[in-house]
């Protein structure tokens, strides 16, 4: 497409029309845009009602191409603001509420307002003169400007206008004066007012005073206190956001009022649930013992409902970052001994194809008292049984440099039932501690001695040929295995959001794969893969088939077992 | 068919098993049997005595003396200097038994002195052998050789001939005993070709003939089991091969003496075949693993809690019943006998307690007909007073157990048999599946009285308030032999009997004893009392039918309130068996 052609179709088709009529390779070039821009410019109106028309009739992708296009021709119009307010309006209100896209004709216009101040001078008139587009959009107009007088000015005023001077200001760089004198402002009002309201200015004056780092937030803190009480799901909403992009700059108070009431969200709001996420991220790179407080009060509190897949950046974070600080959390919720708390770290901490724990559990990282080692301890069995590895690791860590009393009364569980229960890689790991020889691995080589025993017990048993079950029953059993295995891989196919969009084929045979493909040039040739399988290791307990009423009892009473508090 | 029989002789040991069947084969083949070693043991050399055709003189009748022996007979068995080779002992019956033993009717037949073995005379002292002949040869005496090759000649020609035999019974025989290592489906053909065989049996020479023909075929099958190194098979088949030879003996009139004597005889083969195969499967292969953690479970080889809480119940049962047996036979003798006995049967009550204390799933039955195994080990530990505090706990540890996997809903006990129902849902937690596979229930009642005599005051109420609360749709019941009971119970297990529901309709108010009801139902149904089995003392063989046809144990037996009740009508409650 040519710029006479641009010239010709514009007003044939209107701007709407006309973008759509773009191919795909033209929507980048900017010279394109520029010409698209120029030429709408001089339609009057900029949107006619056929553009409206068809607007309407846009769904799905047909809408987002055409939104993308607009948002880069918007800021180089050279229509009035009422119009490109307007054509802003249509498109934002046209977006999906849950696609974060739906504001970029916004971010758009404030480039426009950017671009010629007048055309921000003329929207803050109207707005301030009652023109309702003109308020809507009066935020962006301030913000565009860039004048602090002037957006005060708008803060000071009452209603929509407050909102939109309160808004601008948290958005714009300001000096420090100004950073005070707004937030002066904003906490004055915000403690004036419902808390929803106060929510949205003590937002807004995190965001100023983040700009600040040696602002003194005192005040800030004291208002934040004030509407800590608050259930209101906007205002936990939005002192979760504050919190995410604000939590290294905060003080204790905040932190402390801030925590409080994230603690409260509801496990159906999933949004805010997300922030909370995000703000946890943080919070464990700078504390990760607060952090791990607060991940234990949310699951506690709403009985696991919020849980791992809820928190899955804060678990990623813990499960990608150093083992000694996800020990100390561990140690910490196992202490703790909440069922629900402890419960996460049982599929949080899977061992599946590992040859060491996923925890690096230090002495020094132990609770003091002997009775707390070795209620930690039961724990770590209770909750970590199907990850031996990592259950066994406060084991040895007690051993290691914890309480004697303790190491004597906890060294019997690396056995019974441990060992007991699994002789693969626990026993590999912990063979190769007691190669060390040192006096503390003691109770190692003998737990080890018991396991070998066992297992010559085994071995020696063979020979009872008799209790082999039959055929058939093996039969049976191997079938039930396969559908069940069958069943998992059909869900974890569903569940994949990757299957959804390529092309599933079966191939039966053969040990590698030859595809005929095109590339990018039209010339079609094979690409060979070789097929390998994909498999992954975990040691099934074996007191679930020797003897699974009695595990599952005993697991269960270590994981109910209350900590005596004297 | 004859390589089989080959093979199985081979392998037959002189004394207990060709001793035993060489008779059984002689009779069968219409000799008179004067001597065999069962009842006077050896004299002289000779092992047995028959009179009877001598096939290597065109059947002329005469007195033959067999000298038994294992295998093939070498240089070494031929004369090592000890008094069983057989060179000496041929020359005792020639200078002490021929002189000084026949009797006085015998004296005029022909004597000929049979080697009897299950291999052959090696080529390497076939001279010799020729060389005695020869030497010792008169008109009047004769020296036969009575191979393998005879013998199973005789055996096919004999008991398992075609007319007797037909090709089904011989094609589930040669099933039985071709897949002896796979012993469900070899049990399955044994027990296929005895129910052929002992169908409608008569209590005439037929019946007999068809009795030993079931006890050669057991024997094979024993004998390959053994080779096999698998005694799974033949330890169900010994178990159902008495139980179908005490059906025919109780059957047998005992006006008809030779025939009565003759089943009787069988049956007592039988129950020595179980005891030696029991002992061999239980006390040596078992018992040296029995104490150590896990073992046994883990000889299992399954992942699954199911198949290992079926195969480790299983082995407990047939341990107990041993032991059972055992106890029997030593209160019925005196002497080293009885010491014997005793002996094992405390080998057996140790290596019984020690399997339940390494082997943790036999604390928690998955199957609820269970209750005949655990009854029947709680019957084994009340034999012997030191062992009486082990009923206690294991009754606790049972009840606790059962109420973790009621309350859970894991691995709870169910009413099902059939292994594919049970393995079908274990992975169903539904009310629906759990409803239904607790619908009725014979081990609740047993345990809840169990509770109640060894006053587990906790476990009991425990066990009480969770019937309430989780099993208000189970029918706990008890099932008594009733006047059928007799005749139905031994050779197929058909449920015959009366089942009556616990506690009774009209219960008090929250009570928690059963021992009313149970003791009322013993007393209302003596019909127990009337069996032959009972009257024999033979009180483990009712044991062997209810464990081997899954029977429920009647409340008489029960902790021994059995005992209780029939001392209170003055009758020895200690069983003893057929001397």
């Amino acid at each position: 497409m040519n710029s006479e052609d641009i010239e010709r179709l514009i007003p044939e088709r209107g701007l709407v029309g006309a973008l759509l009529e773009l191919d795909r390779s033209e929507r980048a070039e900017d010279e394109l845009i520029g010409k698209i821009a120029e030429a709408a410019s001089k339609l009057n109106p900029l949107l006619s009602e056929n553009d409206v028309n068809l607007l309407n009739r846009l769904s799905g992708w047909e809408f987002w191409s055409v939104q993308i296009l607009v948002c880069k021709v918007i800021p180089l119009l050279d229509s009035t603001p009422g119009e490109v307010m307007n054509l802003v309006h249509l498109f934002v209100e046209k977006g999906d509420d849950n696609d974060l896209a739906k504001n970029q004709p916004n971010a758009a216009l404030l480039k426009w307002f950017e671009f010629d101040p007048n055309r921000a001078n003329e929207v803050i008139k109207n707005a301030r003169e009652g023109d309702s587009l003109s308020l809507n959009h009066l935020v962006f107009a301030l913000q565009g400007k860039g004048n602090f007088q002037e957006a005060f000015r708008s803060a000071q005023a009452d209603g929509e206008e407050q909102k939109a001077g309160v808004l601008a200001l948290s958005r714009m760089t300001l000096t420090k004066d100004q950073a005070i004198k707004a937030i002066k402002h904003m906490l004055r009002v915000a403690d004036a007012s419902e808390e929803e309201e106060a929510a949205k200015l003590l937002e807004a004056s995190f965001n100023i005073a983040g700009i600040h780092p040696k602002f003194d937030r005192k005040q800030l803190a004291k208002s934040l206190h004030r509407i800590s009480d608050s259930n209101t799901p906007t205002v936990i909403h939005r002192m979760a956001m504050a919190f995410h992009r604000h939590f290294a700059k905060m003080i204790p108070d905040e932190v402390q009022s801030c925590i409080k009431m994230m603690l409260k969200v509801d496990p159906k709001n999933k949004g805010t649930i997300e922030k909370i996420d995000s703000a946890l991220v943080e919070m464990w790179k700078a504390d990760p013992p607060q952090a791990g407080r607060m991940v234990a009060g949310l699951i506690a509190q709403t009985e696991a409902r919020i849980n791992e897949d809820g928190l899955k950046g804060f678990f990623f974070e813990t499960k990608n970052g150093d083992r000694r600080d996800l020990a100390k959390l561990a140690t910490a919720w196992l202490l703790e001994g909440d069922f629900h708390v402890c419960s996460t770290l049982t599929s949080h901490l899977s061992e599946v194809n590992a040859t060491t724990p996923c925890v690096d559990v230090h002495p020094d990282d132990l609770p003091s008292s002997a009775a707390d080692q070795i209620f930690v301890c039961r724990k770590a069995v209770g909750f970590l049984f199907i990850s031996p590895m990592t259950a066994a690791s406060w084991i040895v860590a007690v051993l290691r440099g914890g309480n004697a009393e303790a190491a004597e009364k906890v060294a019997d569980l690396l056995f019974d039932p441990l060992l007991l229960n699994y002789c693969g890689t626990l026993k590999d790991w912990l063979d190769s501690i007691a190669q060390t020889d040192e006096p503390w691995t003691k109770e190692i080589r003998k737990a080890l001695a018991n396991a070998q025993e066992l297992l010559d017990g085994f071995e020696a048993a063979r020979e009872i040929v008799e209790l082999e079950p039959p055929t058939e029953h093996r039969t049976l059993v191997r079938l039930q295995e396969e559908e069940k295995a069958l069943r998992i891989r059909e869900i974890a196919q569903e569940k994949s959001v990757f299957a959804k969009f390529v092309t599933h084929q079966t191939l039966l045979y053969g040990d590698e794969s030859s595809v005929l493909i095109k590339d990018i040039d039209g010339t079609h040739r094979f690409q060979t893969m070789e097929m390998s399988q994909v498999s992954f290791r975990s040691d099934i307990p074996m007191g679930l088939i020797y003897d699974p009423t009695g595990t599952e009892w005993f697991i269960e009473e270590l994981r109910r077992e209350r900590r005596e508090v004297k | 068919m004859k390589l089989l029989v080959r093979q199985y002789l081979q392998s037959m040991k002189e004394r207990g098993e060709l001793d035993v069947l060489l008779p059984h084969l002689l009779s069968e083949l219409g000799y008179e049997i004067l001597h065999h070693p069962k009842i006077g043991g050896r004299q002289a050399g000779v092992d047995i005595a028959a009179v009877g055709p001598d096939p290597d003189a065109d059947g002329k009748k005469s007195l033959l003396l067999f000298v038994i022996k294992s295998g093939d007979i070498g240089r070494r068995d031929w004369a090592d200097g000890a008094l069983q080779a057989v060179r000496p002992s041929l020359e005792e019956v020639i200078y002490d038994y021929i002189p000084n033993r026949i009797s006085d009717q015998y004296r005029r037949l022909p004597i000929v002195v049979c080697v009897c073995m299950g291999g052959e005379i090696q080529e390497g002292i076939r001279a010799l052998w020729r060389g005695f002949v020869k030497r010792h040869k008169t008109n009047g005496l004769n020296f036969r050789e009575w191979n393998g090759d005879r013998l199973a000649n005789l055996i096919l020609l004999g008991p398992l001939k075609q007319e007797l035999l037909n090709v089904d019974h011989r094609s589930h025989f040669q099933k039985a005993i071709a897949l002896v290592s796979e012993p469900e489906a070899s049990y399955h053909n044994f027990r296929v070709l005895l129910n052929a065989l002992t169908k409608d049996i008569s209590a005439d020479k037929k019946g007999t003939t068809r009795l030993r023909q079931m006890m050669i075929c057991l024997w094979i099958l024993v004998g390959n089991g053994v080779d096999a190194g698998n005694l799974d098979a033949p330890y169900r088949a010994c178990e159902l091969a008495m139980l179908h030879a005490w059906d025919a003996f109780q059957r047998c009139p005992k006006s008809k003496k030779a025939r009565y004597a003759e089943h009787q005889e069988i049956f007592d083969h039988a129950l020595s075949l179980y005891l030696e195969v029991g002992d061999k499967f239980i006390v040596e292969k078992i018992g040296p693993h029995a104490k150590k953690r896990h073992a046994l479970s883990s000889a299992v080889r399954s992942r699954s809690a199911l198949d290992v809480n079926l195969a480790l119940f299983e082995t407990l049962g047939r341990t107990v019943l041993l032991g059972l047996w055992h106890h029997n036979i030593g209160c019925a003798s005196d002497g080293d006998k009885q010491s014997e006995h005793f002996n094992k049967r405390d080998r057996i009550i140790e290596i019984a307690v020690s399997m339940v204390n390494a082997n943790p799933t036999l604390r928690a039955p998955m199957r609820d007909d269970y209750q005949i195994e655990i009854g029947m080990f709680v019957l084994l530990l009340l034999t012997k007073r030191e062992a009486h505090p082990s009923v206690d706990t294991y009754l606790r540890q049972v009840a606790e157990r059962l109420c973790y996997g009621y309350v859970r809903r894991s691995n709870w006990a169910k009413y099902y048999q059939d292994y594919q129902r049970l393995a079908n849902h274990l992975d169903d937690h539904s009310d629906a599946h759990f409803e239904h596979s607790t619908s009725g229930s014979v081990l609740v009642p047993f345990i809840l009285l169990g509770l109640e005599l060894t006053r587990s005051e906790k476990e009991l109420k425990m066990l009480w308030d969770i019937v309430r609360r989780k099993l208000p749709h189970m029918t706990q019941q008890v099932l008594v032999p009733n006047e059928r009971t007799d005749n139905a119970i031994w050779r197929g297990g058909e449920g015959v009997g009366t089942c009556i529901p616990v506690p009774s309709l009209t219960p008090k108010e929250n009570s928690t004893s059963l021992l009313a009801d149970i003791e009322k139902i013993i007393s209302k149904h003596p019909q127990i009392m009337s069996m032959k089995v009972l009257k024999h003392n033979l009180l483990p063989l009712l044991l062997t039918a209810c464990r081997h046809h899954r029977i429920p144990l009647p409340p008489h037996l029960w902790f021994k309130v059995w005992e209780k009740t029939s001392s209170s009508n003055n009758t020895n409650s200690q069983g003893r068996v057929t001397p």
